[in-house]
C-alpha cells in the first residue's frame, strides 16, 4: 500500500516535468521588438518615388516584404525595429565578441505589407532567425494617412495579444512613420528607445503630450471619447515630438500646434512644468523700458472646471492658478529692484498671456475640429448628471457653441538666486 | 549504563561465535563482585586491564601492620602531584606517624574508615561498592583506592589531563562581545556556563551515553524557567540514543531531532557560553557533550538561526537592521539562481528594456541554455568553497582568488558562461554566507539545486511553487514541539519584540511565550492583560 502510494507519487511528479520545457526561449534567441511604425499601403504616389530612389533595388526588397493573403487588401505596411545587439554599443559589454559597436546599423527594421497584424506578425518570423517578442515594446507610430482613417483596426491586435504591454506609447507622424525608426540617434543605438524617453523630459517642456500610452487610448475609444495623441516629426538624424494630432472618436482630424498642446494641458490639468514667456505691460515698460519679455518658470498649476447650467445656454468656467519662478528677463533691467508692485503686474501679464492661449485653443478646437479633446463631456456628466442626461444626445451640437469663461491667476513665488 | 557487561548482543554474538569461538572475553575470566581481599580486587581490574600499558597497578603497605592497599588509575588521565602530595604522602609516611604519635597500631578492621578519615587530603573522594562503577570512574581518570578487609573501594579525585586552552570561537566570531568559547572538556564547559548565571536553580544532569565510549553527556535548564515537559522530553530523547560511540554533539543532535529527512536543522548549535546562557535563560535546555565544543540548545526555531550573537549585545537600530539584512539575504541566497533561470529562459518581459537587451548581448555566445550555465557555475562555486575549507589556510586564500577570480573571468572569456551569470552566483555566495548559523546556510544552499530545476522547467510557476513547497515544509517542522516557523506561523505578537527587529532591552521584559516557559516574566511586572 505505501509501495504503491510511493510509485503514484512518483508518476505525478514526473508529470509535472514532462511538460519538458514549456515555452522555454532563451533571452538571446528572441527579438526584442522596440518600435513599431504603421503606414498605409500603396504610399502616396510622391512618396512612392522616394522610396524608389533611396532603396538600391526596391523590386527585390518588395518581393519579401509582401506576403501572400488569405482574404482582403494589402491595406498596411507594418515595419518593425529590432536590436542587432552584437553591434549596439550600450549593450554589448565586452563579452569578448566583436568588441561592441562595429559598423553598420545597430537595428534591423523589417516591413511585411498586408492586410492584418497578426499574419504580418508571423510572416516575419519567415525571414528571421529570431522569434519576435512585444513585452520590450516601447513605441507604436502611426502614419497621419493611418490615422484619419482611423485607428480602432490598427490598435485592435496590439491590445488584444496577450504579449503586448498597456504601457506603450503611441504617436502619430505627419509623414511616413518608418522614417521615425529609420533615424540613427546619436546617443542611443536605438530610436525607438530614445523616442519613448522624450516624453520624460514633459516636466520642463510644455509642448508635448505625455502619458498616451497605448491603455489609456483604448479606454477613450471605447468609451467615445475624443483624445489627442503626440505628434513625432524626424529628419535624417534627429527626432522631435511636439504638438499633438487631435482624434475625433478614433480618427484624425487635425493638428494642435506647440503652443496649443501648451494651452491644452493647462486646461486638462496635465501642465507639469513648462516656459510662458510674455511681453511686459505698457504700465511695467515706464518703469524698466520699451520691448521687454520676461520669463515664467511654471512649477505648480492646478486647474477647476465648473459647468453652469443655470441660463439658456450651458458654459463653463475654467479657473487656472499657476505658481512659478520668475525666470529670466530680457531687455529689461530690474537687478536690485525687483519689487513686489512689479512681480504683481507681471503675474497679471502672465495671466493674460496664458488666457488668450487657453481662450483661442478652445475655439480652434470647437469650431475647427468639434473634438472634445479637453473631456468636457465628462466634466458635466460627473457634476452634473441630471443635466447632462437633458442633453447627451446634443452634445455633438452643444460642443462647438460651449461658452467657456478662462480665469488665470499666476503667482510668483520665486525669483531666483538673484533678486 | 554500565561499562562492564555480558553478552552485549547476544544473537550476533552466538552466531559469530559458532563460526570462529572467541579467547575468554575480559567479563568472563573473574567473578565481578568485589571481595574482601586486595589481591582478588587488584585480579579483577588487572583482568581488564593488564594488558594496556596506560594502567597502573600500585601496591603498597599500610602503617606498622603492613596492611596491603593499592592504587589503580590510567597513567595520562590522573594529576600526579595530587596523588604522590595527597595520597602517597599520606598514606605511606603521615599515617606511620600519626600511629607512633598515638602509640596504637592501625589493624585491619579499622584500616578503611582510617583511611577514609585521616589520611586521605583530597576533597572530592566516593565510597563505591562495586567493580562497575570503580571501572567506571577510574576510565574517567580517578584513581582506585583499595584497602585489605573491606570490599568498598575509595575512589579518589585526581582528574587532570592535558587540555586545549579557552579560546575565541571560530565559528561565531562576534566583534564585540565575550570572547570565550568551550573547550572539548565538559567540566570546563560546565564552568563556563556557572560563571555567566550563578543561579542555583540552574541544573546540570549527566548521563553516559555509547555502549563502548560512555561519553558523558550533560543537559543543563534553569528549574523555574524551562518547561518541566520540555526537560522530560529532552531525558526521553538522550535515553533513545543507543549506539557504541559518540564523538561530537552533531550525532546527539541527530538522534534527537524531529524531522531527520529535512535539510534544516531543527537544534541550535553554538560554541558560545554566552549565547547557551541566553537560551537557558529564555527556558530551553542545553546540551553538552564531553569532547566536544560544540552545544546543542533545544527546542529551535528558524528565526534563531538569522540571529548573532552580537544582535543583544550593539544597539538596538544596528541590530534591526542587520537582522533584516539577513532575512533578506537568506531569501535572495535561495531564489536568485532560481530566479535568474527562470527570468532568462521564460519571461524577459519582467526585466527593465536596456537589461534584458544587455543579458541578451552577453549571451549571445554562450552555447548552454541558462539552466545548464547554472547548474555549470553553482557546482564550481560548491567545489571552490568545499576545497578552500579542506586545505589549510593559507593555501585556502589562494584559491579563493584563481577560483573567484581567475576561474570566474576565464570563463566568461572562454564562453562558457555569461558575466551575468558570474555575478548572480558570486552574489548567492556572499549572501549564503551571511546566515549567522552554518547548518542553516548549507540548508539553503540545498534547496537552491531543486528551485534551480523548478525554475528551468517551469518557469516563475515553478519557482513560486518550489516557495511554497519550502514554506509548507518550514511551517510544519516542530523542533521539541516548538513550531518551527514561531513566532510567525503560528502567529505570536508579543514575541515579536525579539523577531527581525529587536526593541530596546526596556521592551524586552518577557520571556518568549513560544518556549511556555513556567516563569513568564524577566522582572518583576504587572500581571499580563487578557
Amino acid at each position: 500500500m505505501k509501495r504503491a502510494s510511493a510509485i503514484i507519487l512518483l508518476v505525478l511528479l514526473v508529470a509535472l516535468f514532462l511538460t519538458g520545457c514549456w515555452d522555454r526561449i532563451d533571452i538571446e534567441s528572441r527579438a526584442y521588438i522596440l518600435g513599431i511604425a504603421i503606414d498605409k499601403y500603396p504610399p502616396h504616389p510622391g512618396e512612392k518615388e522616394k522610396n524608389d530612389s533611396e532603396a538600391a533595388s526596391p523590386q527585390e526588397e518588395e518581393k519579401f516584404e509582401k506576403m501572400e493573403l488569405h482574404a482582403g487588401d494589402r491595406k498596411y505596411a507594418m515595419t518593425i525595429q529590432i536590436p542587432i545587439l552584437k553591434k549596439a554599443q550600450t549593450v554589448s559589454a565586452g563579452t569578448g565578441s566583436g568588441g561592441g559597436g562595429g559598423e553598420g546599423s545597430s537595428t534591423w527594421e523589417i516591413t511585411q505589407i498586408g492586410s492584418s497584424f497578426i499574419s504580418m506578425n508571423r510572416e516575419i518570423l519567415s525571414r528571421t532567425n529570431l522569434i519576435p517578442y512585444y513585452e520590450h515594446l516601447q513605441v507604436i507610430i502611426i502614419s497621419e494617412d493611418v490615422a484619419r482613417q482611423g485607428i480602432e483596426d490598427v490598435l485592435d491586435f496590439f491590445v488584444r495579444d496577450q504579449e503586448m504591454r498597456r504601457r506603450v506609447k503611441l504617436f502619430v507622424s505627419p509623414g511616413e512613420a518608418k522614417s521615425i525608426l529609420d533615424v540613427k540617434p546619436r546617443t542611443e543605438d536605438f530610436s525607438a528607445m530614445y523616442l519613448a524617453h522624450i516624453p520624460m523630459n514633459s516636466t520642463k517642456n510644455s509642448r508635448m503630450v505625455h502619458e498616451v500610452d497605448l491603455g489609456q487610448v483604448i479606454n477613450y475609444i471605447h468609451q467615445g471619447y475624443d483624445f489627442v495623441l503626440p505628434r513625432v516629426e524626424a529628419t535624417k538624424d534627429e527626432i522631435k515630438t511636439s504638438g499633438a494630432a487631435v482624434f475625433k472618436k478614433h480618427k484624425m482630424v487635425g493638428w494642435l500646434s506647440e503652443l496649443e498642446v501648451e494651452a491644452f494641458k493647462f486646461i486638462v490639468n496635465r501642465f507639469l512644468g513648462g516656459i510662458i514667456v510674455t511681453e511686459i505691460s505698457e504700465e511695467m515698460a515706464a518703469e524698466t523700458g520699451e520691448n521687454g519679455l520676461i520669463s515664467l518658470e511654471v512649477l505648480r498649476t492646478k486647474t477647476e472646471i465648473t459647468p453652469i447650467t443655470e441660463g439658456k445656454n450651458p458654459s463653463l468656467r475654467i479657473d487656472i492658478k499657476v505658481e512659478g519662478n520668475y525666470a529670466e528677463e530680457i531687455n529689461i533691467h530690474t537687478h536690485g529692484r525687483l519689487r513686489k508692485e512689479f512681480l504683481i503686474k507681471a503675474e497679471k501679464q502672465f495671466a493674460k498671456e496664458i488666457e488668450n492661449l487657453c481662450k483661442k485653443t478652445i475655439r480652434k478646437v470647437q469650431q475647427e475640429y468639434e473634438a472634445d479633446i479637453f473631456h468636457f463631456e465628462h466634466i458635466f456628466r460627473t457634476k452634473k448628471p441630471a443635466y447632462w442626461k437633458q442633453v447627451e444626445k446634443h452634445w455633438e451640437v452643444i460642443f462647438p457653441e460651449l461658452e467657456v469663461d478662462v480665469n488665470v491667476e499666476v503667482e510668483i513665488v520665486l525669483t531666483g538666486i538673484i533678486k | 549504563m554500565k561499562i562492564i557487561e555480558k553478552k552485549k548482543n547476544p544473537k550476533n554474538l552466538k552466531i559469530m561465535s559458532e563460526n570462529d569461538p572467541p579467547k575468554l572475553s575480559s567479563e568472563e575470566k573473574v567473578d565481578l563482585t568485589l571481595s574482601k581481599s586486595v589481591e582478588e580486587n587488584l585480579e579483577k581490574f588487572k583482568a581488564f586491564l593488564e594488558e594496556s600499558s596506560d594502567a597502573v597497578f600500585r601496591e603498597f603497605k599500610l602503617g606498622s601492620q603492613g596492611i596491603p592497599c593499592a592504587l589503580v588509575y590510567i597513567d595520562g588521565l590522573v594529576d600526579k602531584t595530587i596523588i604522590h602530595n595527597h595520597i602517597l604522602k599520606g598514606l605511606m609516611y603521615e599515617i606511620a606517624l600519626l600511629e607512633s604519635k598515638r602509640g596504637d597500631a592501625i589493624d585491619l578492621d579499622k584500616a578503611f574508615s582510617a583511611v577514609k578519615e585521616h589520611a586521605l587530603t583530597v576533597a572530592d573522594i566516593k565510597i563505591k561498592d562495586t567493580l562497575d562503577e570503580c571501572m567506571k570512574f577510574v576510565m574517567s581518570g580517578e584513581v582506585a583506592l583499595m584497602v585489605e578487609g573491606s570490599d568498598k573501594i575509595i575512589i579518589v579525585s585526581a582528574r587532570g589531563w592535558p587540555t586545549r586552552s579557552i579560546s575565541e570561537p571560530e565559528t561565531e566570531g562576534v566583534i564585540r562581545g565575550p570572547r570565550e568559547g568551550f573547550t572539548e572538556t565538559l567540566r570546563m564547559n560546565t564552568a563556563l556556563l556557572r560563571r555567566k548565571c550563578k543561579d542555583p536553580n540552574m541544573v546540570i544532569k549527566t548521563i553516559s551515553l555509547g555502549r563502548r565510549s560512555k561519553t558523558d553527556v550533560a543537559y543543563v535548564y534553569i528549574k523555574g524557567i524551562a518547561n518541566e515537559e520540555l526537560v522530560e522530553e529532552v531525558e526521553r530523547r538522550l535515553a533513545t540514543i543507543d549506539v557504541d560511540q559518540i564523538m561530537e554533539s552533531g550525532q546527539v543532535e541527530q538522534w534527537i531531532q524531529d524531522s531527520p529527512l529535512s535539510p534544516f536543522p531543527q537544534v541550535q548549535v553554538t560554541e558560545r557560553p554566552d549565547i547557551t546562557v541566553a537560551g537557558l535563560v529564555e527556558g530551553r535546555v542545553a546540551i553538552l557533550v564531553d569532547n566536544s565544543p560544540f552545544a546543542l540548545i533545544v527546542p529551535a526555531g528558524m528565526y534563531q538561526f538569522y540571529q548573532s550573537p552580537e544582535d543583544h549585545y550593539d544597539r538596538w537600530i544596528i541590530s534591526s537592521i542587520l537582522r533584516t539584512l539577513r532575512w533578506i539575504g537568506s531569501l535572495v541566497a535561495t531564489f536568485t539562481p532560481a530566479t535568474y533561470v527562470a527570468i532568462i529562459s521564460f519571461h524577459p518581459g519582467f526585466l527593465p528594456t536596456q537589461l534584458a537587451l544587455a543579458i541578451a548581448a552577453t549571451r549571445a555566445n554562450v552555447p548552454f541554455p541558462a539552466f545548464i550555465e547554472a547548474l555549470l557555475m553553482e557546482t564550481t562555486i560548491e567545489l571552490l568553497r568545499e576545497a578552500g575549507a579542506r586545505l589549510p589556510k593559507l593555501i585556502g586564500q589562494t584559491i579563493g582568488i584563481i577560483g573567484g577570480i581567475i576561474i570566474g573571468d576565464a570563463a566568461v572569456k572562454a564562453g562558457i558562461t555569461s558575466p551575468t551569470m558570474v555575478l548572480i552566483v558570486a552574489v548567492t555566495a556572499i549572501t549564503s554566507f551571511i546566515i549567522p548559523s552554518y547548518s542553516a546556510a548549507i540548508a539553503f544552499r540545498i534547496i537552491r539545486y531543486p528551485l534551480i530545476i523548478l525554475g528551468a522547467s517551469m518557469g516563475m510557476y515553478g519557482v513560486m511553487l518550489g516557495f511554497i513547497v519550502v514554506n509548507i515544509h518550514l511551517v510544519s517542522l516542530k523542533s521539541f514541539g516548538m513550531n518551527y516557523m514561531a513566532p510567525q506561523a503560528p502567529l505570536i505578537p508579543q514575541d515579536w519584540k525579539d523577531f527581525i527587529i529587536r526593541l530596546p532591552h526596556s521592551f524586552l521584559k518577557r520571556r518568549p511565550v513560544q518556549y511556555y516557559p513556567v516563569d513568564i516574566d524577566r522582572v518583576d511586572q504587572d500581571a499580563i492583560k487578557r
